[in-house]
Order: C-alpha cells, then sequence, then structure tokens
C-alpha cells in the first residue's frame, strides 16, 4: 500500500528527500518503525509522528493513504 | 472587517504593534500600535488583549474634530487636521489609541486587519470572518 | 546604501560615580563581530583588564542585543549577557528573551556596560536618553521574581525590568538574571557579578523607532517569514508542549541525567514530560518579543509544600531538577523551579549542583551533620531545602555556592570523579557517553558544560553513536552557526524546532542593516568571535587549554549502568582522539589554544601577540 512520509524539525537533513514528501511502498501490518528501519533510518532520529495530522508514536500501523509526518526532537536552546 | 480578542491565545509576544505600526506608519516600533497588550504576572498569568472597541470616545474628546467615524463603523484620524494635543490618547477607555512622535498625529485603529493576519496566536480575530491569518 | 538595525550609541553604566555616558557603536565593531554575542566577547577582550577578578570594579558586564532585535522578525526578542566569570574564571556568557533586548534597541542603544560597583544596592532606570541611580535597598533581598513585580507596580508596566535574587546578592557562582517573570540569563554567573556590583535591577523604557534600510523590503520579507512559520508542519505540534516535549525522546535513547548522571534513563520520566506539563499544570504559552512559536509555559502546580506560579518547566529544569535529582512529578519540578526563579538560582546547575551533594551523602561523604538533615533521591523536601541554603549560602549551601568543581576539591573522597562539569560550569541536559559529537560539544562549548553552542545528539545516531568520526567536525559547524543568532539578537528556535530555513535570516540581514552580508560572512564573524572567546580564557586562566575540555572522570570510567546506553562510556583515549580531531579543524595547536595563523587569518593578531606574551605557544 502506499504512504506518504515527510519530516520536520532536524532530523530531516538525515531523512531521503530532506524532509520533502515522499511516496513509500508499505507492507500489510508494517508500523512507522518497519518502514524506517527498511528504509535505512534510524528510528531515534524521531520523537513521535503525526498520522494524519493525529500525534501517533513510532509503532502505529500505517494504512493505505496514510500522510505520515514524522516529528524530529527538539535540537535544544 | 470588526477586530474581536481572544485574551486567552496571546502570548504576549507583540507582533500585532509591530504590524500595525509598520503598516500605518513604516516605522518599525511597537509603541505605535494601536491595540494594547496587557501582561497579568505573576498571578494569574495571562496576557490581556485590548483592542478598539470603536466607542467614538477619541472623536469626543478631540478639540479640532479631527477624528471622524467612518461608514464600516471604525474611526479615523485626519492627519493634517491633528495638532497632537493628545486628547484622544486620554480618553481612550482601552487606552489604544497612540500618538506618533515622527508625524505629530494621533493614531486610532482603522480597522485595516493587518494584525488579525499576523497575530501567531489567533488572538486577534476578525469577528465578520473576512479576515484570517497569513 | 542606508544603515539600520543599529542604535548607533553603546551606553556606559559606571556604578560607582553614578555615571553614565554614551559612545558611538564603532564601524569596526558591527562589521567585524555583528552584535549580541559577538559585541560581548569584543567589549570584554578589550575592556576587562588583564587579571582582573570576577568580583571587582574593573570586570565589565555586557548587556547586548543584536542589529536585528526588535526588528519584525520571528524570534526578535533575545539579548545577550556576558562578563568574566566567577564559575570558571574566564570566558563567561548568557542570553535571555523575553523583552528587555527590544526595549533596550528602542531606548536607543546596541549595547550597557555595567562598570565599578555600587556604594549600596542600585537600580539603574534607563529612559531613552535618560539614566537615574537609584537606591535599591527596599527590593534588595527580595526574590528576583518579587522585586520585578514591585518594580514593575512603582515604575510602571511599559517597564521592561531585569532583577537578581538573594542568589546574585549572595554571589551564589551560578546566580543568574531574571525577567518578565519566569526569563533568566542563567549560566556562568553572570547575576553574582551583578550582586557584587551591587546592582539589584536594571528598568529600561524605550520610545524611538529603529531605523530599516530598506523599509518596505524588509516588512514584506518579515510578513513572509511569519507567514512561512505558520505554515511550517511542526508549527501546530510544537507549542502546545514546548521543550518539554523531548523528555520521552532524550530517555528513549538513553542521554537523561538521572540521578547525578550516574544513569541516562530515567524511570519515572512519564510523569515530569511534556504530556503531563500540559494535561497537569499548563496555564498559559507564554513567548517572547516577535515570537510565533512561544515555548514558554506559565504553570499553576500544587504540591505538598505548596503551590506556586511558574514559568516553566522548560526541558533543562525538568532534566536537572527532575530525572537528575530523581523527581517524577510535574507539580514537584515545577515547584523546585520556582523556588530556584525567585532565589535567582540557575536551575541547570541547581540542580547539578543539588545531586552532587545528595550523591555525596549517600555515599557518606556529607553526614545529616554536615547538612542539617538527611538528603535523599526523589525528596522534593531535599531539593528545596539544597537551593535555598546555596542561595543564601547558609550551612553547607556555603561552599555548595561555589558550585561542583570547587565544592568537590574541598569534600574529596572520589566526589571530583563525579563532579559533572567542565571549566567549573556544570553540564546541562543531554548525558553523552553514547553520544560522541554532544560529547565533545560539552567538552569544547566555550563558557563551560552547556548545549547551547552545538546540540548535536540526532548526528550521532544518525552517523553511529559509536564512532568518532566526523564528530568534531560537526560540533565546529554548530559552533559557528548556532551563535549567529546570539549576535544577531534572535531566538534560533523557529530554525531549530520547526525547520525555518536558515537563507531567511540572511536574505534579511542586508535588507535592516544595509550592510552587504551573506551567511557566510555572518558565520565568519560567529568563527571569530568563537577564537576571541577562548582566547580570552586564555589570557584570563593560567595554562589554560586542553586540561580544561575534559569531561568529568564519571563519563571516563564508569559505563553506563542500565537502559538504552547500557555500557557505554567514553574513555580518555577517545576524548583524546575527539580533542586532537577538533582543535587540528579548527586551526589549533595540541595544547587547544587558537593558532597564530588561524587568528591572523580572521583579523586577530593581536590577540596572538598577548596569548604570547602569557607564553602560550600558538603553533599548530
Amino acid at each position: 500500500m502506499k504512504i506518504v512520509l515527510s519530516c520536520v524539525g532536524g532530523s530531516a537533513q538525515y531523512f531521503p528527500g530532506g524532509g520533502k514528501k515522499i511516496e513509500v511502498e508499505a507492507r500489510d501490518r508494517d508500523t512507522i518503525e518497519d518502514m524506517l528501519a527498511r528504509l535505512g533510518v534510524s528510528k531515534d532520529l524521531f520523537m513521535f509522528a503525526q498520522a494524519n495530522g493525529e500525534k501517533v508514536d513510532l509503532s502505529y500501523r500505517v494504512r493505505e493513504g496514510d500522510d505520515i509526518m514524522l516529528v524530529s526532537p527538539l535540537a535544544g536552546g | 472587517m470588526k477586530l474581536a480578542a481572544c485574551s486567552d491565545r496571546c502570548s504576549g509576544c507583540r507582533v500585532c504593534l509591530l504590524t500595525c505600526a509598520l503598516t500605518n506608519f513604516g516605522l518599525n516600533n511597537p509603541r505605535y500600535g494601536a491595540l494594547s497588550i496587557v501582561p497579568h504576572f505573576p498571578s494569574p498569568g495571562t496576557y490581556e488583549v485590548k483592542v478598539c472597541i470603536r466607542c467614538g470616545a477619541c472623536k469626543d474628546a478631540c478639540p479640532v474634530r479631527a477624528i471622524s467615524e467612518l461608514p464600516g463603523g471604525s474611526y479615523r484620524v485626519d492627519q493634517e487636521a491633528c495638532t497632537g494635543c493628545g486628547a484622544c490618547v486620554d480618553a481612550c477607555p482601552e487606552n489604544v489609541v497612540r500618538f506618533v512622535a515622527e508625524k505629530n498625529v494621533a493614531f486610532v485603529c482603522t480597522s485595516c486587519g493587518e494584525c488579525v493576519k499576523y497575530c501567531p496566536r489567533e488572538a486577534i480575530v476578525d469577528e465578520d470572518g473576512e479576515v484570517k491569518r497569513a | 546604501m542606508k544603515r539600520g538595525g543599529y542604535m548607533g550609541k553603546i551606553l556606559e553604566i559606571d556604578l560607582s560615580m553614578k555615571t553614565s555616558r554614551t559612545t558611538p557603536t564603532g564601524e569596526d565593531l558591527m562589521r567585524d563581530f555583528i552584535g549580541g554575542r559577538g559585541f560581548v566577547a569584543k567589549l570584554l577582550w578589550d575592556l576587562v583588564p588583564r587579571g582582573a577578578a570576577p568580583f571587582s570594579e574593573e570586570n565589565v558586564v555586557v548587556i547586548a542585543p543584536g542589529p536585528l532585535t526588535g526588528v519584525f522578525l520571528p524570534g526578535s526578542g533575545k539579548v545577550h549577557m556576558g562578563t568574566k566569570s566567577p564559575a570558571s574564571g574566564g570566558y563567561g556568557d548568557s542570553n535571555m528573551g523575553g523583552h528587555f533586548s527590544p526595549e533596550i534597541k528602542c531606548a536607543g542603544y546596541d549595547a550597557i556596560l555595567v562598570r565599578g560597583k555600587g556604594k549600596e544596592p542600585t537600580l539603574v532606570v534607563i529612559e531613552d536618553d535618560k539614566v537615574a541611580f537609584q537606591d535599591a535597598g527596599d527590593v534588595w533581598g527580595r526574590g528576583a521574581i518579587t522585586a520585578e513585580s514591585m518594580l514593575k507596580k512603582r515604575l510602571g508596566e511599559d517597564f521592561q525590568i531585569a532583577t537578581i535574587g538573594p542568589a546574585g546578592e549572595n554571589l551564589v557562582k551560578f546566580a543568574c538574571v531574571s525577567h518578565d517573570f519566569g526569563r533568566q540569563a542563567g549560566r556562568t554567573g553572570v547575576g553574582a557579578v551583578w550582586g557584587w556590583k551591587n546592582l539589584k535591577a536594571i528598568a529600561v523604557r524605550g520610545t524611538k523607532t529603529i531605523p530599516v534600510a530598506e523599509p518596505e523590503k524588509a516588512f514584506q520579507k518579515g510578513k513572509e517569514m511569519y507567514a512561512a512559520c505558520f505554515h511550517k508542519p511542526g508549527f501546530q505540534t510544537w507549542t502546545p508542549y514546548g521543550t518539554a516535549e523531548v523528555v520521552d525522546w532524550v530517555n528513549k535513547v538513553g542521554a537523561f541525567p538521572t540521578r547525578n548522571f550516574s544513569e541516562t534513563y530515567f524511570e519515572g520520566y512519564r510523569g515530569i514530560n511534556g504530556q503531563a506539563l500540559k494535561d497537569r499544570i499548563k496555564v498559559t504559552d507564554k513567548g517572547c518579543f516577535g515570537c510565533p512559536t512561544p515555548c514558554g509555559k506559565y504553570s499553576r502546580a500544587r504540591t505538598a509544600l505548596g503551590e506556586v506560579l511558574v514559568e516553566g518547566p522548560e526541558y533543562e529544569t525538568i532534566a536537572l531538577l527532575g530525572g537528575n535529582v530523581g523527581l517524577d512529578k510535574i507539580e514537584e519540578v515545577a515547584y523546585a523551579n520556582a523556588v530556584a526563579d525567585e532565589l535567582g538560582l540557575d536551575t541547570i546547575s541547581g540542580g547539578n549542583v543539588a545531586a552532587f551533594a545528595i550523591e555525596c551523602f549517600q555515599k557518606g561523604l556529607l553526614t545529616e551533620k554536615d547538612v542539617g538533615r538527611k538528603l535523599a533521591w526523589g525528596d522534593l523536601g531535599s531539593v528545596v531545602f539544597l537551593l535555598e541554603k546555596m542561595a543564601r549560602r547558609e550551612g553547607i549551601g556555603d561552599l555548595l555556592a561555589e558550585g561542583v568543581r570547587t565544592a568537590s576539591r574541598k569534600i574529596r573522597g572520589g566526589s571530583e570523579k563525579f563532579a559533572i562539569q567542565v571549566k567549573g560550569v556544570e553540564w546541562s541536559g543531554y548525558e553523552a557517553r553514547w553520544a560522541p559529537a554532544m560529547m565533545i560539544s560539552y567538552m569544547t562549548c566555550d563558557v563551560g558544560a552547556h548545549h547551547n553552542r552545538s546540540w548535536a545528539i540526532t548526528y550521532d545516531v544518525a552517523k553511529g553513536r559509536d564512532t568518532l568520526e566526523g564528530k568534531a567536525d560537526k560540533a565546529i559547524e554548530l559552533q559557528h552557526i548556532r551563535p549567529v543568532f546570539d549576535a544577531l539578537g534572535l531566538c534560533r528556535l523557529q530554525w531549530v524546532e520547526i525547520g525555518f530555513e536558515l537563507e531567511n535570516y540572511a536574505e534579511l540581514f542586508p535588507m535592516v542593516t544595509g550592510m552587504d552580508y551573506r551567511w557566510e560572512d555572518l558565520i565568519r564573524a560567529s568563527e571569530r568571535t568563537w577564537n576571541l572567546t577562548r582566547a580570552f580564557s586564555a589570557r584570563e586562566i593560567a595554562g589554560f587549554g586542553r586540561s580544561y575540555d575534559y569531561p568529568p572522570e564519571r563519563f571516563m570510567e564508569e559505563p553506563v549502568p542500565d537502559g538504552p546506553a547500557k555500557g557505554k562510556l567514553i574513555r580518555r583515549a577517545q576524548a583524546d582522539a575527539l580533542l586532537d580531531d577538533y582543535y587540528a579543524k579548527r586551526g589549533w595547536t595540541p595544547g587547544g589554544l587558537p593558532g597564530k595563523a588561524k587568528l591572523e587569518e580572521l583579523g586577530l593578531g593581536y590577540v596572538a601577540g598577548e596569548l604570547e606574551k602569557d607564553g602560550y605557544s600558538l603553533k599548530p
């Protein structure tokens, strides 16, 4: 199934596409963590995510057409 | 366009004041913004936003009738006629009439709505719903 | 091209003579050092006589906004404050938000210099061109928050006021300057220098317009910048929780200060995270001048010891006065925060020193008789007791007020190994035994163990937490970028937290100032400032250099006992490797001094002469 992934904050520089929205193929029962592992991106680069505007943690199981925004850790004042 | 304040959303940033001063006079000076942000600290720890309530007290106070009411309900200072006496500043019950030193004129809210566009918190809104945050 | 941004004058205040004067803001100062932190560094180098004691009439406090402070763009409310630090004996500075900085600009000044010493407690009142010295006897002794409240009532709400609390008055080495009911210039003991100088408060009221070189262009750009922030995906998520939102993540990666940095994962973190703050205590989102993303969380918290109102707790306070002392309830952290704020104590150092004392007690190095009571982890009473004692230098507080480096040298018994500090400044909220880029950042931060100059943990996560490769380079890169904001007089959180692009600031700078600078020029000035602050410390501390850049022995000898970072530590050889790489990349000597060629390249040849006078070798 197709998922849209993007990220916001300091970890965008380590994300494929540099934080812009990318379309990714997800497998059935994939969590956000599974998808990151497949992309070769450490899940520790993100605090949590927003799935279609709602806050979720990285163990959220994705669904067809989900718009997932990964949120980077706040990078200190 | 009619301003309404949602004080519980205000974070005290005063972007509204600068927006107003820059829009109406091109001057980077928050003291020329025709609104008031009143902090209440340490207790209860909130901000109060005061906007022009169109009461007309400024117009009534002006000794040279330099302030008139516009069709939409807002007020305007005729900068040519204004003598800079400051009576309107003192008369305003909301403390939102300003004196612009560089021009030697008073300034009242013209309901331009620019503060609504740039308030990051939507603490100032357009009651009529026409103008929104940028 | 018309100039803008700068007000053109520096205000010099002489507390001894109760006089003031202004001097024009120097062309070379603006050109080479920009403003804010750059002004602090250069003015301290020029004006503090070599060897002057931090607590002396000759020491200077520099308070500097930047050319973009008070201008119409996101985050334009910051002030940078610096002095010769009583904590480190070298360069010290700290940054503060609120509304103090724009008011200084609107009063007509690019910087305020404070010299001398008041004969009695003094309040300085600045109203545009007028400077008055008032007797502060009735507010001396009052808490920082209470004093501000009293002065607001007396002078009027339209004054912006900075105060010190009892901690500053009592020369606590980590006393802070406070403002706007919850903002502080917290680190390196600037508040203690105010206190020694009998400076209780500065009140500013400014009515002037800030000139802008290209007003229409700058206004348009400013509007675009605000609109861009509003539409950043992170704009909505960030504000409700503020910096507390990162608590969960820092624990997840095993970098959370826990019980005096003995551990790096705090089992009670869910009780002190952003969700706990928002759900249980938050009253208002409170921000600084010009800010679209207010990080301040004004809160009301009830504990067994009483109820408080406080701006906070911010992430650092949750780390150091939360996990680091074992407190697992947000209400209790908020209470400790409020106590520290009123006392005028840096919450970072305060929490770090309190944790040190508790560990000493646990190990029998401090007894109940020494302390005056039992101390325990996770005990609000212990923490509050310690903060009060430190602020008033009572009993054990007199020693603790010196900071952990000095306290551990007196207490001994191995406590020097768990005095978690670098250069005499206590370590802040990120434990780094499994984060080499963050480790070298803390080791080489110019003021001591602070995270502000370089926050690099995600670089470690992205590139591998066990490798040292590229870590020094990353620290150097961030140590140049982040302080650009301190020089411009801006907050960097819009860039750091919601990804607002750096190019925006580069575009706006010439529109406001009329100076044809690009981002590279701002970075250059930042590198120049970095080398100058290092040189200041070298000039003022005999034998300064590499030996001052090591982390505490706990981090080099004790593997993390548990949690996500279990088993990790930084071996001395690795610390050395990081330092070797860092110095080489910076063009510094193996001894950690700026190399002569690097200084000359940056236009700091005169600095080289001064350091060579001290016997330093500047050959890389």
